[in-house]
């Protein structure tokens, strides 16, 4: 019965010193800084899928909020190719001049 | 037990225990314990953090409230832009299997941009990650947010982690980045 609780004894007492060694070893690592900003390609909006496009989509709307200038833009040069993008494109299209930023 | 026998087996305890106690202070000073981030635990170790982790994660994150809009796209832009700048790194994006960080990491941080196993409910998986990012977790490389950030700035970036694995490399790129203030 001794030796069975030495050994029991012996698990914890060599699991806890490690423990304690381990959870005193303070991780410094450097973060990846940020590459400079980029800004977002939204040309990319033109090759996605419109059909997988859902405007209340919180993601569709955040993009469509990164690309305002850009689908203006490109509901006029695109037009033709991609009746997906016109949609979101034409409420801004009224307004006129596509002004490149 | 006469209280002879009873008074020797306790005396071998307390022998025994003390052995044991020079043995861990011998283990421990004579350097012993192999600390490398390449060497993995061992089975009972692993066991040990891990449950240590996750029911002192649990226990605290259990009463914070959780904003109803985190489905805002106001809240996966400003989530996105931060998530991109400070922890794709370490976490990966659409797109990208690994990085230093993720190879070099012990414990290595987990692919979030992954659909894997919720833990629990949804509220609870938001909970328990608002407090991981907030309080980060001690001895592993992911560092407490909280003292550079307000709780607002966190939540967002639960709210982007709720969307993380739907998005494609594109449109993760489109979400996170930062717009300069001349475009708007
Ligand atoms: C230096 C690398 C590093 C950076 C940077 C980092 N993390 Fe972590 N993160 C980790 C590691 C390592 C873990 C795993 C810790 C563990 O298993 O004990 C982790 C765990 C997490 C978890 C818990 C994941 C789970 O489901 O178990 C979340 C959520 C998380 N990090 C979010 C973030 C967010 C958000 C940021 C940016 C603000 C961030 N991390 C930045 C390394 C990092």
């Amino acid at each position: 019965m001794q030796v069975r609780l030495r050994k029991t004894g012996a698990i914890a007492l060599s699991t806890i010193p490690a423990l304690l060694v381990s959870l005193s070893v303070a991780a410094h690592e450097p973060e990846k800084h940020a590459e400079g900003a980029k800004a977002p390609d939204c040309a990319a909006m033109k090759d996605m899928d419109s059909a997988t496009m859902d405007k209340d989509d919180p993601v569709m709307q955040a993009m469509m909020e990164q690309c305002k200038g850009h689908m203006e833009s490109m509901a006029h040069s695109k037009s033709s190719a991609d009746s997906g993008q016109r949609d979101h494109g034409n409420e801004k299209a009224s307004e006129g001049s596509a002004h490149d930023h | 037990m006469s209280i002879r026998k009873l008074l020797a087996c306790v005396r071998c305890l307390a022998v025994a225990g003390l052995v044991l106690i020079l043995a861990g202070a011998a283990y421990v000073y004579l350097g012993l314990y192999p600390i490398g981030a390449d060497t993995p635990h061992n089975a009972a170790t692993y066991w040990l953090l891990e449950s240590v982790r996750e029911r002192s994660v649990a226990r605290a994150a259990s009463g914070i409230a959780v904003p109803g809009d985190l489905d805002a796209s106001a809240r996966l832009l400003a989530g996105g832009a931060d998530y991109n700048d400070m922890c794709a790194g370490c976490h990966l994006e659409p797109g990208v299997k690994e990085s230093d960080f993720t190879l070099g990491l012990y414990p290595a941080p987990p692919n979030l941009a992954e659909a894997h196993d919720v833990h629990g409910d949804p509220e609870t998986r938001d909970q328990r990650r608002f407090w991981i990012i907030k309080h980060g977790i001690k001895a592993s490389g992911m560092p407490a947010w909280g003292p550079g950030h307000d709780d607002e700035r966190i939540w967002n970036m639960v709210a982007f982690l709720k969307r993380l694995p739907d998005l494609t490399p594109q449109q993760y790129q489109i979400v996170t980045a930062r717009k300069d203030s001349a475009a708007h």
